[in-house]
């Protein structure tokens, strides 16, 4: 038995069951990481004493025969957005470099109290915006089942870290796919929960009303069961809500039959690669030969959620990025005589090139001038989605597409032609403008490189996209 | 089509700067991306509510409780300067 391979439900198991001990799991993974991390750079920040300490504490718990957590002995990445007291939380930036929360994020503190191993903080696009992991101070990452490409992004240094078996899960953030794309070309399941879902305390804010923090895993199993214990109300965060989670991981076996499926048909109006697409509709006759139902539905609006996405994202993104002003927390620059060249030379020193974009064209489509036409027509195109969404789940219980148009693509290939990058979050963006919850679930192909599939629930209905993971996983098993 | 003058005025708002480089190559992707939200422009929202929130949201009220708050010497550790417990900046009256 190798501890690397086992899924993170059995780590627990076997710890629980006394097979392994928690210390040998941290020690495997440690020695892992030193091996492995110099090539993938998945990790800013590796905490190996903290987790070493936080291993021996539940051998101790075992030896004292007491209560163990329901994460208990499992290691786990942490995406450098979300806030950390005993580590530095960089969100991937030079303005964050050595910044250390005063406090953690809720999901921090639940899975520090379900005695979860925090093992470190994984690379990310600076402050989330990017979709391959290069735009972080720290360097790019690289994927691990092909090191000319990238691992996609905006949480590449977390699906990297899980599909390379140094971490047995992590999370990650999603506001436009960052969480389903890099599982995506990684490999791995990564889920993206309803809006309000899992509470934000903690995660530092790329786009308020379309964040939300995710799961990445090695399979479904494993994401429902991080999934249920991260869920539920935070009164520290208003935004989230108390839904009941009926997920019943004891029973596995899924009768796809129950599950009405749709495909958007505006999809074929879409430019997408041919192997994905391919392994798209493979996938679609393999659940028709089990007996699913599948039926055609429209979403005649999807055709502005790019746009819709940019330009909200990109409003709330440079609101929330004028925190940053060299003052309280973060970079300062050295040389400055007044108050304003000191917040216009740390920002200009401390941000990256696609950061200060964003927050540019944040800033011209929110100008008195431009907001009506732009900001303002985006929201309302936002309902216009929302009511796409809405009707088609009047008929179905889950929508099916490609997670992205593309394969993974190559290091270096995109990072100078941003409108490229962009339109590989065709399929993803829709989901958060909706508060939807999706998963990507991944099909290999023939060369290795991984195709997934983006399952589409409606809003909190969580249960349905796992059941249906379940279902495919079991398939083509 | 954005002037120089135009991206100058925004990166004063944004608090930040560019230098001429920077600046021209920076309007012409700038530029791409305009050109691709324009199209929603085209869309008809006449009589369409925006969506500012995707779930129904109330301000919730908290209890008029006395409670810790984070320790000054923790919320201080991340500045660059800190004197006498406060943050230090550059004196801005005279």
């Amino acid at each position: 038995m190798d501890i690397l391979d086992l899924k993170a439900r059995d780590i627990r198991d076997k710890i629980i069951n006394r097979e392994i001990t928690a210390t040998e799991v941290v020690e495997a993974y440690i020695k892992h990481i030193e091996e492995k991390d110099k090539d993938i750079n998945a990790f800013i920040t590796v905490d190996k004493e903290g987790a070493r300490s936080q291993g021996a504490r539940i051998d101790e718990k075992i030896k004292n025969g007491e209560e163990l957590g329901r994460l208990a002995g499992i290691p786990i990445g942490i995406k450098d957005n979300i806030v950390t007291k005993d580590m530095v939380t960089t969100c991937g930036s030079k303005m964050l470099k050595d910044y250390v929360s005063p406090y953690d994020a809720t999901v921090v503190e639940i899975i520090k109290k379900e005695d979860g191993i925090i093992i470190g903080k994984t690379n990310m696009d600076e402050f989330a915006m990017g979709s391959s992991t290069e735009t972080s101070y720290f360097g790019a990452s690289k994927n691990p089942l092909d090191m000319k490409k990238v691992p996609g992004g905006s949480s590449g240094g977390s699906a990297a870290a899980v599909a390379s078996n140094q971490v047995a899960i992590a999370l990650g953030s999603d506001t436009g796919g960052s969480v389903r794309q890099p599982a995506n070309f990684c490999g791995v399941v990564g889920l993206k929960p309803t809006y309000g879902r899992i509470s934000r305390y903690g995660l530092v804010p790329l786009a308020n009303t379309l964040d939300q923090i995710g799961v990445i895993a090695k399979d479904t199993e494993d994401a429902a069961l991080m999934l249920s214990i991260l869920s539920g109300y935070d009164e520290k965060d208003p935004t989230s809500v108390s839904m009941d989670l009926n997920l019943n991981l004891e029973s596995t076996e899924v009768d796809i039959k129950k599950i009405r499926i749709g495909i958007p048909k505006e999809l074929f109006d879409i430019e997408i690669e041919n192997q994905v697409k391919d392994n798209f509709f493979k996938t679609i006759e393999l659940i028709k030969e089990n007996g699913g139902m599948v039926e055609e539905v429209s979403l005649p609006n999807l055709k502005y959620a790019l746009e819709t996405y940019l330009l909200i994202s990109n409003a709330e993104a440079s609101a929330n990025l004028a925190r940053f002003d060299g003052l309280r927390l973060g970079f300062r620059a050295e040389d400055y005589e007044t108050l304003d060249e000191l917040y216009i030379k740390s920002r200009t020193e401390a941000f990256g090139e696609e950061v200060k974009r964003r927050i540019m064209l944040g800033t011209y489509i929110l100008r008195e001038d431009h907001a009506e036409d732009y900001y303002m027509q985006a929201l309302k195109v936002r309902t216009l989605i929302r009511n796409d969404f809405e009707k088609a789940f009047e008929n179905v219980d889950i929508l099916l597409s490609p997670t992205s148009p593309t394969l993974p693509f190559n290091l270096g290939d995109k990072i100078e032609n941003p409108v490229d990058m962009y339109k590989g979050d065709l399929f993803t963006v829709p989901v958060n403008l909706a508060g939807l919850c999706a998963m990507n679930l991944p099909l290999f192909n023939g060369d290795r490189l991984p195709i997934g599939i983006q399952i589409i629930g409606n809003k909190f209905g969580e249960e349905d996209i796992i059941n249906l993971g379940l279902a495919i996983e079991g398939m083509v098993k | 089509m954005i002037s120089k003058e135009d991206v100058s005025q925004i990166a004063e708002l944004c608090k930040l700067s560019f230098d001429d480089v920077e600046n021209d190559g920076f309007i012409k992707e700038f530029e791409k991306v305009l050109n691709l939200v324009e199209n929603i422009k085209e869309a008809d929202t006449s009589d369409i509510e925006p969506t500012y929130q995707v779930n129904q949201y109330k301000d919730p009220f908290i209890g008029d409780e006395v409670e810790e708050s984070l320790p000054q010497k923790e919320v201080l550790k991340n500045t660059v300067e800190e004197k006498y417990g406060y943050f230090k900046i550059l004196k801005v009256v005279d």
